[in-house]
C-alpha cells in the first residue's frame, strides 16, 4: 500500500514538472486588408507581450524574437516549424518567429490589453501583392480635341497633336504592364463627344482619362458632380474612386512637378455620361513647349498613377 | 385742476403721436415715388451675366420696352456680347426664333468660344444661359446655331448639341 502511494506521487510530481516544462500557447490571427496585413498574437499576460521584440529587414521579412520558448496556435491548430498560412510563410526556429513571403515596406507595432496582445500591421508593396487582377482591368485613353478641333493653338503645335501623341505614349506604357489600354481615337480624326461616350459606355473601362491642355500654368482635374448613365448606387462607388483618383494623382504631381494642380466639379459632357471612373486633365502650358523630356515625366506619372489607382479599385473591390 | 393738467398733456401727447405717424407715413410714400420715377415706365431693367473665370459678375441693363419679347431679347443679347472677352470679338446676332415649346434658337455669325479650357467654356455657356434665362423667365432651353447650322459643341468639351439646359445641368 505505502508502496502504490509512493509511486502515485512521484508520478504525479513528474507530470506536475513535465507540465511545467511545456511551452506556453500563443494565438496568432492573419487578416489582410487594402494595403497592410494584421498579424495579432495573444499572449497569456502582459509581461510577454511586453517582452516581444519586433523587426522588419531589408528584405520584407518581419522577425519576431520572445523571451522563451512557445508554441503556436492558428485557428486552433499548433504550427509546425515551418508554414503557409493564407499564401505567407511563417517559419518559427527557436525563439524566433519569421513571416515572409510578402514584401512589407512597413510595419506598425501595437501592445494591447484585455487581452494581452501584440498587433502587427504590415504594409506590403502592391506591386507584386496585386499584380494578376491589373492584366483584366481596362483603361480608356481620350485625346481630346482631334481633325478639324485643334483645340488651343501655340507657334508650331496644337493640343490636339500634342495630347494625341502623350495618349499613345500612355497607352504603349501601360501595355507593357500588362494593363490593357484603348484609346477613343489613334489619328487625327474628328471624333464627336457623343462617339466618345459610345465607346466608354461600350468598352466599360476600370478608368477613363481624357486628356487636354490649358494655356495656364497650372494642372487641372475635372471630375463630373453627376452621372446620368448609372444608378445612385454605382454613381456612389464611381464618386468615391474619382475622390481617390484625385488625391493619388494630385500627390504624384506635386511630388515631381513644380506645377500646382487644381482640381475642379464641372458637368463636362463627357464625363457626366461615362460609367467609370473618369477624369478630365488640362496639362500646363509648358507641355506644348518641345520640352521632351517633361512630355515623358507626365507620361511617367500618369500611367505610375492609373497602376496605383486600379490596384487599389481592384482591393476596393476584393474587399466588398 | 390737476386732473385738467393731465388731460391736456395726454391729449398733447396723442396728438404728437397722431402728427408723427402721419408725417412717416407720407414722407415713406415719398421716397417709395422717388425711387418709382428712377426708372420710367417706358424702360425695363435687364441683368446681364458676364463670364469671370469661376464667377458670373453682374451688369445692369435698361432698355426701352419697344418691340416684342423675341426683339427684346436680341437687344439683350447684342449687350451680352459686348461683354464678352476681348479675344472673342465681331459676333453678331443673326437671328433669334422661338418654336412652340419656346425654346430658343440664337444665330451667331461665328463661335462664341474657340480656344480655351473647360472652365472658361463653362463660364460662357453659363453665362449666355442665365443672361437669357433670368430675364426671360418663358424661355423654356436655348439653342445655338452658327450661320444657321447646329454645332455640337463650342471648344471641345461640353456638348450643347440638344439643348443648353442638358450640357449645364449638374444634378439629377
Amino acid at each position: 500500500m505505502k508502496k502504490t502511494i509512493v509511486i502515485l506521487l512521484i508520478s504525479l510530481l513528474i507530470s506536475i514538472v513535465n507540465a511545467q516544462e511545456e511551452p506556453r500557447k500563443i494565438s496568432i490571427k492573419i487578416g489582410k486588408y487594402q494595403d497592410f496585413y494584421r498579424f495579432v498574437f495573444v499572449c497569456e499576460n502582459s509581461a510577454i507581450s511586453k517582452s516581444i521584440n519586433v523587426n522588419l529587414s531589408a528584405e520584407g521579412t518581419i522577425k519576431l524574437f520572445f523571451p522563451e520558448l512557445f508554441s503556436f496556435d492558428f485557428e486552433g491548430k499548433t504550427l509546425e516549424e515551418d508554414n503557409t498560412i493564407k499564401g505567407i510563410r511563417v517559419i518559427i526556429k527557436n525563439k524566433t518567429l519569421l513571416i515572409k513571403g510578402i514584401p512589407i515596406k512597413e510595419i506598425k507595432v501595437l501592445r494591447l490589453e484585455n487581452p494581452s496582445r501584440v498587433v502587427v500591421d504590415g504594409y506590403f508593396l502592391e506591386s507584386v501583392a496585386d499584380e494578376k487582377p491589373l492584366k483584366n482591368t481596362t483603361v480608356l485613353i481620350d485625346p481630346g480635341h482631334g481633325g478639324k478641333d485643334l483645340g488651343l493653338n501655340f507657334n508650331d503645335t496644337n493640343e490636339k497633336t500634342i495630347v494625341l501623341n502623350l495618349g499613345k505614349d500612355i497607352a504603349s506604357k501601360l501595355a507593357k504592364r500588362g494593363i490593357k489600354a484603348s484609346l477613343t481615337r489613334a489619328t487625327d480624326d474628328d471624333l464627336s463627344i457623343e462617339s466618345r461616350i459610345k465607346i466608354e459606355n461600350k468598352i466599360k473601362p476600370a478608368l477613363t482619362l481624357s486628356l487636354h491642355l490649358s494655356n495656364k500654368e497650372n494642372f487641372t482635374v475635372y471630375t463630373s458632380p453627376i452621372k446620368k448613365n448609372i444608378s445612385r448606387q454605382e454613381a456612389s462607388i464611381v464618386f468615391l474612386n474619382e475622390d481617390r483618383a484625385l488625391r493619388i494623382l494630385t500627390k504624384k504631381i506635386n511630388e515631381h512637378f513644380t506645377e500646382q494642380v487644381y482640381s475642379e466639379k464641372l458637368p463636362i459632357t463627357l464625363l457626366k455620361n461615362t460609367t467609370s471612373t473618369s477624369l478630365l486633365i488640362e496639362l500646363p502650358k509648358r507641355t506644348a513647349l518641345g520640352d521632351s523630356k517633361y512630355i515623358e515625366r507626365i507620361s511617367e506619372i500618369f500611367v505610375k498613377t492609373i497602376e496605383e489607382l486600379l490596384k487599389k479599385q481592384e482591393s476596393g473591390k476584393r474587399n466588398e | 385742476m390737476n386732473k385738467k393738467i393731465l388731460i391736456y398733456v395726454a391729449v398733447l401727447f396723442a396728438l404728437i403721436a397722431i402728427g408723427t405717424a402721419i408725417f412717416l407715413f407720407f414722407y415713406r410714400e415719398k421716397g417709395q415715388t422717388q425711387n418709382k420715377k428712377e426708372l420710367p415706365e417706358s424702360m425695363q431693367s435687364y441683368r446681364i451675366f458676364i463670364a469671370d473665370f469661376k464667377m458670373l459678375q453682374t451688369k445692369e441693363l435698361f432698355l426701352k420696352k419697344e418691340g416684342n419679347d423675341l426683339q427684346l431679347l436680341e437687344k439683350v443679347l447684342e449687350n451680352y456680347i459686348t461683354e464678352l472677352p476681348s479675344h472673342i470679338k465681331d459676333i453678331k446676332v443673326l437671328g433669334v426664333y422661338r418654336d412652340k415649346e419656346n425654346v430658343i434658337y440664337i444665330d451667331l455669325s461665328k463661335n462664341l468660344f474657340t480656344q480655351g479650357d473647360a472652365l472658361e467654356e463653362y463660364a460662357i455657356l453659363k453665362s449666355l444661359y442665365r443672361t437669357i434665362k433670368d430675364n426671360f423667365a418663358w424661355v423654356e432651353d436655348i439653342r445655338i446655331l452658327i450661320n444657321g447650322k447646329e454645332l455640337e459643341t463650342l471648344g471641345g468639351h461640353f456638348s450643347i448639341e440638344n439643348s443648353l439646359k442638358t450640357a449645364l445641368e449638374d444634378n439629377k
